[in-house]
């Protein structure tokens, strides 16, 4: 079959983006950017509208003009009209649709108190970007010459969550260490065997029952692919376990960043949450997005929930075969001592060395990669070191004169240094008075106990503060690769929109929407409530 | 199933009529390694992009000015 259709699409979708690159930078489009207060999004709405726009022309003119036969490269080809389909529907939402909910929003008044309609339901570019799919996919349909793209998407969650590795550092990935795996492991190991029991309990096959244990426990939609072939399952059941986790998924992902926003969560325990309590990946970056969407600080905490949960993927695979194979040779056994003469059954055995590496997620293994490569420091700006790194910044003390101390700061300072007992932040008093800067990381965090310690007074705290802020500078590389994460999940929940069909929900009918739905709810109750109640215990910020 | 045909699963051809005749409805990729391993090289290409991007200057600007425009 050759999937590349000749039509016009791909080649107007990538004129339209030059024309509106081009619109923008001629200051055409002003006066409706000022209106939705977004001015700032000059920039990046005339830069990637001509990247974009200008492959677009290019692919287009392809599938138009170019001669295709069966193979990869028309196959792979005729996806990329539909990557940029998706694409351009995230721009729409992301620069036009957001911004004009929130003026209506603020206009419409506040709903509670002093907050708004948008910020109550999440309204932002990614939950907007996801109903959008889902309305395009239902209600219009999805083109036929961008069916094959939309499939794309995953692919872009996939490489934004390696991508996401660039953005840690060492001191958050202890710190966020034990409570993901403690929290994780709880549930995770929880929600497979409350699956395996109540499957056993309402009779459902084995192959059914061990597909959606992984579905439910682990990551969704993978972790029921990944396990489908261990547990023999047929197509209708890994099906029903992926219409489950999409219907469960999807409410998740307009409830849970509500409930949060209702509870008033701080990002990390809102992050925790959902890394913990949402089933899927794609809806997992899709909550805490839409939980926070100007910053990325819920998305890094849930998507380190998220990884941990991933990393237990191989080990709950070789759970189930051992389950799978140990409730089947039962069964046999029966079935073997009731058929004298009958046919052989064949034994199943379990390579667990082989099931660990044909079932580790590579991707995992690319998020390890980055953080790895940004431990070495290579994304830090010449002339800074690892070593010079602190919670994502960097230590620099080369100030211009008009950021030293003033005179008046020094008074302040000068006048409770005789209060300052401990040697340690003693000298770095001194020091930070002498050269009217702060001269190194290990001063930087004695000036920070000193600061809490209570000894200052309120003038001196606020210079010591000032002093500390100015000598951390985040990478400007960091900037950079938070943007294309941003878009890359942009980019993936729209698409993702737009393959939650009515017939994909349907399959969750009967009883595995029963177990999913009953568990589902007990790992998300339980999460919460464990973050509200151990979360100080566990080193969350809970509430 | 096995592992190269890990994706074989279609729940849109009904719906749709549209058949697609590898990967699933929710991959173009045959299987999850292959769909990983292309993350992983788009992430390597982004990363070296902007790598370059902020320490040598290569970009959208360096591509207008080559192209005239």
């Amino acid at each position: 079959m050759v999937y590349t259709r000749r039509q016009p699409a791909v080649l107007i979708m990538g004129i339209g983006l030059l024309a509106l690159a081009y619109c923008t930078e001629a200051g055409l489009l002003d006066g409706v950017l000022n209106y939705l207060g977004t001015p700032r999004s000059k920039d990046a709405m005339t830069s990637l509208p001509y990247t974009f726009g200008a492959i677009g022309v290019l692919i287009g003119l392809w599938q138009l003009l170019g001669v295709h036969r069966q193979g990869s490269i028309d196959y792979y080809s005729s996806a990329l009209g539909g990557a940029l389909f998706i694409l351009v529907i995230a721009m729409l939402v992301r620069w036009f649709a957001d911004p004009l909910v929130a003026v209506w929003s603020r206009a419409a008044g506040p709903v509670f108190g002093g907050t708004y309609i948008h910020d109550i339901f999440g309204l932002n570019y990614i939950v907007l970007g996801i109903i959008a799919g889902l309305v395009l996919v239902n209600l219009v349909g999805i083109p036929s010459w961008a069916q094959n793209g939309v499939r794309l998407s995953r692919l872009g969650l996939k490489t934004g969550v390696i991508l996401l590795g660039t953005l840690y550092f060492l001191q958050e990935i202890l710190h966020l260490g034990t409570a993901s795996f403690t929290l994780i492991g709880i549930f995770v190991l929880g929600s497979v065997g409350v699956v395996l029991w109540m499957g056993r309990m309402m009779n459902v096959s084995n192959s059914m029952g061990g597909v959606l244990a992984a579905g439910v426990g682990v990551c969704g939609v993978s972790a029921a692919v990944a396990t489908a072939p261990v547990v023999r399952a047929k197509s209708a059941e890994i099906a029903y376990t992926i219409g489950t986790i999409l219907l469960w998924g999807v409410g998740c992902m307009f409830l849970f960043p509500t409930i949060g926003k209702l509870l008033q969560m701080s990002p990390e325990a809102f992050g925790a949450w959902a890394g913990t309590g949402i089933l899927n990946s794609a809806q997992v970056a899709g909550a805490a997005l839409a939980f926070q969407p100007d910053g990325i600080e819920t998305l890094k905490v849930a998507e380190i929930f998220n990884i941990t949960r991933i990393l237990f993927l191989p080990l709950i695979v070789v759970w189930l075969a051992l389950w799978y194979v140990r409730r089947e040779t039962a069964v046999n056994d029966g079935l073997a001592a009731q058929s004298v003469g009958a046919m052989a059954v064949e034994p199943m055995r379990v390579n667990v060395g082989h099931v660990i590496i044909d079932k580790f997620p590579l991707f995992v293994l690319g998020f390890l990669i980055m953080f790895m490569i940004n431990l070495t420091g290579v994304f830090l700006p010449k002339g800074v070191s690892a070593d010079d790194l602190w919670k994502g910044q960097y230590f620099d003390n080369a100030l211009k004169n008009d950021r030293l101390l003033k005179d008046k700061d020094i008074e302040a300072l000068s006048a409770v240094a005789g209060k300052v007992v401990r040697t340690d932040h003693k000298t770095a008093l001194d020091r930070l008075i002498a050269n009217k800067k702060v001269m190194s990381l290990n001063d930087y965090h004695a000036l920070e106990g000193l600061a809490a310690s209570g000894v200052l007074s309120k003038d001196a705290k606020t210079v010591v503060s000032n002093a500390r802020r100015v000598v951390m500078h985040t990478p400007g590389i960091i900037g950079w690769f938070r943007d294309w994460i941003v878009w890359l999940f942009a980019f993936g929940l729209t698409g993702l929109g737009m393959q939650i069909t009515m017939a994909a929900l349907k399959q969750a009918g009967g009883q595995p929407l029963v177990i999913g739905g009953i568990v589902g709810t007990i790992k998300a109750v339980g999460s919460l409530i464990v973050i509200i109640v151990f979360g100080g215990l566990l080193g969350l910020s809970a509430l | 199933m096995n592992r190269r045909d890990s994706q074989n699963i279609d729940i849109h051809t009904t719906e749709t009529g549209f058949a697609y005749h590898r990967g699933s409805a929710l991959s173009v990729f045959k299987s999850d390694r292959r769909e990983d391993i292309a993350a992983l090289i788009c992430a390597g290409l982004i990363a070296f992009g902007v790598y370059a991007h902020v320490n040598y200057g290569w970009g959208f600007a360096q591509i207008r000015a080559l192209l005239g425009l």
